[in-house]
């Protein structure tokens, strides 16, 4: 549009020029007018008054002129000012259309934030600076979207909470929604002065204001207003801003809520994956694995740790997640401090930079956590119905990091759902370990009820528990009285080097779970006090220990062992232990009944087999004597005999008759002697002469057998019932010759050992297997060979002496080379003589005893 | 007339057997054991022996695994007299080549009859 001059001088030239052309051309047209029709005369005192008439018209007509100049100019000078008016809020609403036009479709808050500023700054004065600060939900807090003007970098990435911001302007523009101008800041010096203290970057400003930006009744944001000049800022002026904060406050408040919609759609995103994972999978340690995973991507941590355990104490690391190169932690959480805190006040704990904050001030903790370079972490317990399950902990290292109230809100919603994961499967696992042992304890007692050996027994119940366990090893140590130690019996994968073969109550935990009866359960064997060297350079690292108890008394202890340096038996275990060990000591119980009635049905048998043998031994030997009784006496009844001849046959039946009663009392002596119904008729027995009577009498009837007899003299009485003792070496020497039929010297020996009188009988005959050394002995033991079965007897004679020994307090035994002869050695006690008859016998004892 | 030897270690029923047979005519000769039993035969085989089982030095089985194993004396027959008279103890007397069995205690009349089956007339 063409602009029209406002000069005052162009109106008045105008006006002038324009009443002179009047003027003339009507002074022309009033005398050619009057010359035409004659009025006009040549009178030159008529033409006088017209020419003054015509100056006075012309002078009224310039002023005229002039007035309606002034006239027009004021008018053209209202004209124009009316239309640039126009002009400006046409431009203003220009800019908030532009600016409405652009916010129209979905934005960024940058973007908003810029092209906003940009329409504010060209409403307002040059020199004014302008910052967007809104309010984000997850900061909690202002921050700077973004600052145009001279002092726009002062802005730049500054974050207010709600708090830090001054008292005028919290109270007037956030809570109450108010503009609050200052168009001058040093008239205004008290309140300016608060708001310079708290934001001491505006402290230069001469004007400030502050416009709030609310949309739907809430506050989105605040508009900053900075001039560096007083007045620059009015309210009046302000009014384009404004309006355009009407505008841009919608804006914002969607693009907030995209953002905030976004990240909770993120974060929803995370929670319900976490939550699908918790139940497609029954394995916890899968869903620890990826839960863990996920998040730590989300988060872009450099660490991610879940520890579980019921105590700050018993807290251990079940999964860890690291970037590349970051170290992991140890499997204790005594290098994740914060989870331990978190645990132990039940709260989410937010560290942004830990060499800040004074909860890690301990100089230990601190100097690991600078050592790992942990800059900052995050760690949030995890409960399960009001007891404690664990920690989920984060960690940045490197550099601090401001954890935002999403993040943290995330971390909490993926620890609520692990812990329904964690409990579900804590659940399902309990429920299938039960069945698990059911189904074990079953097998036990399957293999129990089929099997009578307790090797296969106890391998079986070893092998369960070992599976059961999951554990490495398993063994069975069973009480030895006489050693006064524990003795590994039984083994399931059980590597030697590993594992001592023989335990003192006391030691490791075999030793401990035998002497306190009562299952032990060790976690961290190698730093446990009652650990053995060898168990602990085997690489032992947990094991439980139970105790079988019989009756009240210990048996003694079945062990399983881990050598996984992650195994953890708890005390669940260890009664599940206690169960297989109460099936070993049914094993063991029915074992040894087993193996005392398979040994009493030996015995039986034995004895039955001895009985019968003895039957027929005795029968055998009773049908020669017989033989000659009745031969003899038949010959007497049937044939003509003489009288001589008559004795002579009636004195052999005799002998006979006499062998067969021989026989008979040696056997009712036995029997008498091994049912104790046999007294002995004690009286001092001179040993060495009794053995001369013996020799002289067997001497006759074995003229092979050359009788060397070596007494020790210094022997000498012994209280003892002389017919037995004398039965006793009657049997011996008769043995000795009957056992060496080919002849041989036999020596009897006496000697005084201490206070014992010894007597060796040596022959040099067949002599006797050393299987049969103690056999000998026992009734009806005689060993049947076809080398001895000519041999007459009952086969009493060495019971009969053993008896006989055992009765006066003494010993018999053998020794013996086969084909080379055998020694008989007879103990009597000589104390027993004084015991017996003290006073009589006092001066016989020997002085050197 | 016919030749017998009878092998026996107790001296009663050597005794015995040598009363018994005085009456006869046939040629008997005694050994207190298998090894005496086995010379007397070799020196002059006869026609049968009676012999104990159990013996010293040699036994009866013995002895009769000797005489079967010698062609010129495994003709003869052998009865053993044997305290063993269980049914077991009896087969092994057969085992061994027995040609009879007395049990003892035996009757006279029974030795008699034994040795007359035997004996040749």
């Amino acid at each position: 549009m063409r602009k029209l001059p406002r000069s005052l001088r162009f109106y008045v030239a105008a006006s002038t020029f324009y009443a002179a052309t009047i003027f003339l051309a009507v002074q022309y047209i009033y005398a050619f007018q009057l010359a035409d029709s004659g009025i006009l005369v040549a009178r030159r005192d008529s033409g006088d008054v017209l020419a003054s008439i015509q100056v006075v018209s012309f002078i009224v007509w310039i002023g005229i002129s002039l007035i309606a100049a002034a006239v027009m100019h004021r008018l053209a000078n209202a004209l124009a000012g009316a239309k640039s008016a126009e002009e400006q809020r046409e431009q203003e609403l220009g800019s908030i259309f532009g600016l409405s036009a652009s916010l129209a479709g979905p934005l960024e808050l940058d973007d908003i934030g810029k092209r906003f500023l940009e329409a504010v700054r060209y409403s307002v004065r040059s020199d004014v600076t302008v910052a967007l600060i809104v309010h984000d939900d997850v900061l909690e807090a202002f921050r700077v979207v973004g600052a145009d003007g001279p002092h726009a970098s002062d802005f730049a990435d500054q974050v207010y909470s709600a708090a830090s911001l001054p008292a005028p302007i919290r109270t007037r523009v956030i809570d109450h929604r108010r503009s609050l101008v200052i168009p001058d800041t040093t008239a205004s010096s008290e309140q300016w002065a608060k708001i310079a203290a708290d934001l001491p970057r505006l402290a230069g400003a001469r004007s400030f204001a502050a416009l709030p930006l609310t949309s739907r009744d809430r506050l989105v944001g605040v508009l900053f207003l900075r001039g560096d000049q007083p007045g620059a800022l009015v309210a009046d002026r302000l009014q384009g801003a404004m309006t355009m904060g009407q505008y841009v406050a919608g804006s914002i408040h969607s693009a907030l809520s995209v953002s905030e919609a976004e990240a909770r759609a993120d974060r929803e995103a995370i929670v319900n994956r976490v939550s699908q994972r918790a139940r497609a999978s029954l394995d916890p340690d899968e869903i620890l694995r990826g839960t863990v995973q996920e998040l730590a991507g989300a988060l872009g941590v450099s660490r991610a740790v879940v520890a579980l355990g019921e105590s700050e104490d018993d807290l251990r690391v079940a999964y860890q997640w690291t970037e590349t190169d970051v170290p992991t932690v140890q499997s204790g959480t005594r290098q994740i401090p914060i989870a331990r805190l978190a645990v132990r006040l039940g709260r989410t704990i937010v560290v942004s930079d830990t060499r800040e904050d004074p909860r890690f001030a301990d100089p230990d903790v601190r100097a690991d956590l600078i050592r790992r370079d942990v800059r900052a972490s995050v760690a949030t317990p995890i409960r399960i119905g009001g007891y404690l399950a664990g920690a989920l902990a984060f960690a940045q290292v490197g550099r601090p990091r401001d954890w935002t109230a999403e993040e943290v809100r995330l971390i909490e919603s993926v620890a609520r759902e692990l812990r329904v994961a964690i409990e579900a499967a804590r659940l399902y696992q309990a429920r299938q370990r039960e069945s698990e042992r059911l189904l074990a304890l079953h097998r036990a007692s399957a293999v129990l009820a089929a099997q009578t050996q307790p090797r296969v027994i106890i391998d079986e119940i070893l092998k369960n528990a070992v599976e059961l366990l999951g554990s490495g090893s398993a063994s069975l140590y069973r009480w030895d009285p006489e050693a006064g130690v524990l003795r590994r019996e039984l083994n399931w994968r059980v590597r030697d080097e590993q594992v001592s073969v023989t335990l003192r109550p006391g030691e490791s935990t075999a030793g401990v779970a035998f002497e306190r009866m009562e299952p032990v359960v060790v976690n961290d064997y190698p730093a446990w006090e009652h650990a053995t060297e060898v168990a602990r350079a085997g690489g032992l690292r947990a094991t439980i220990a139970v105790p079988l108890v019989r009756s009240g008394s210990p048996l003694g202890a079945l062990v399983v062992r881990s050598y996984d340096p992650d195994a953890r038996f708890t005390d669940e275990d260890g009664r599940l232990l206690t169960l297989f060990g109460d099936q070993v000591v049914a094993a063991l119980t029915a074992a040894d009944a087993f193996e005392q009635q398979r040994r009493a049905m030996e015995e039986l048998e034995r004895l039955n087999r001895a009985k019968s043998d003895f039957v027929s031994i005795v029968s055998h030997e009773f049908r020669t004597p017989l033989t000659g009784i009745q031969g003899f006496s038949e010959m007497m009844r049937d044939e003509p005999l003489t009288v001589d001849e008559m004795k002579e046959y009636a004195g052999d039946i005799n002998k006979d008759a006499q062998r067969l009663n021989r026989m008979i009392n040696e056997m009712l002596d036995l029997d008498k002697m091994e049912s104790g119904r046999m007294r002995l008729h004690r009286e001092p027995v001179e040993l060495n002469h009794l053995i001369e009577e013996v020799a002289d009498r067997v001497r006759p009837n074995s003229p092979l057998h050359p009788i060397a007899l070596k007494l020790d003299p210094e022997l000498g009485s012994v209280s003892a019932d002389r017919d037995r003792i004398t039965q006793v070496f009657t049997n011996l020497l008769s043995n000795a010759v009957k056992y060496s039929p080919t002849g041989g010297e036999i020596v009897v020996t006496s000697r005084l050992e201490g206070d014992v009188a010894h007597v060796l009988v040596r022959d040099r005959g067949m002599g006797i297997p050393g299987d049969a050394l103690e056999s000998i002995f026992e009734r009806y033991g005689r060993i049947e060979s076809r080398a001895t079965r000519y041999i007459q007897g009952t086969g009493l004679g060495l019971p009969i002496v053993r008896q006989i020994m055992t009765m006066h307090g003494g010993q018999v035994w053998a020794e013996s080379t086969v084909g080379e002869g055998s020694l008989f050695h007879v103990t009597l006690p000589l104390a027993e003589v004084l015991a017996v008859t003290p006073g009589g016998l006092g001066g016989q004892r020997p002085p050197n005893a | 007339m016919s030749k017998v030897v009878f092998c026996e270690d107790d001296l009663m029923i050597r005794k015995l057997i040598q009363t018994a047979l005085r009456a006869t005519t046939h040629q008997v000769r005694y050994a207190e054991n298998g090894a005496a039993g086995l010379a007397l035969i070799v020196a002059d085989p006869p026609d049968v022996v009676f012999t104990d089982v159990s013996m010293p030095e040699m036994d009866g089985f013995q002895l009769a695994d000797t005489l079967k194993g010698r062609a010129d004396l495994a003709h003869i027959p052998i009865v053993f007299m044997t305290a063993s008279v269980q049914r077991d103890q009896i087969e092994d007397c057969f085992r061994h080549g027995a040609a009879g069995h007395i049990g003892k205690p035996f009757t006279m009349a029974e030795l008699r009859a034994r040795l007359a089956l035997f004996a040749k007339s």
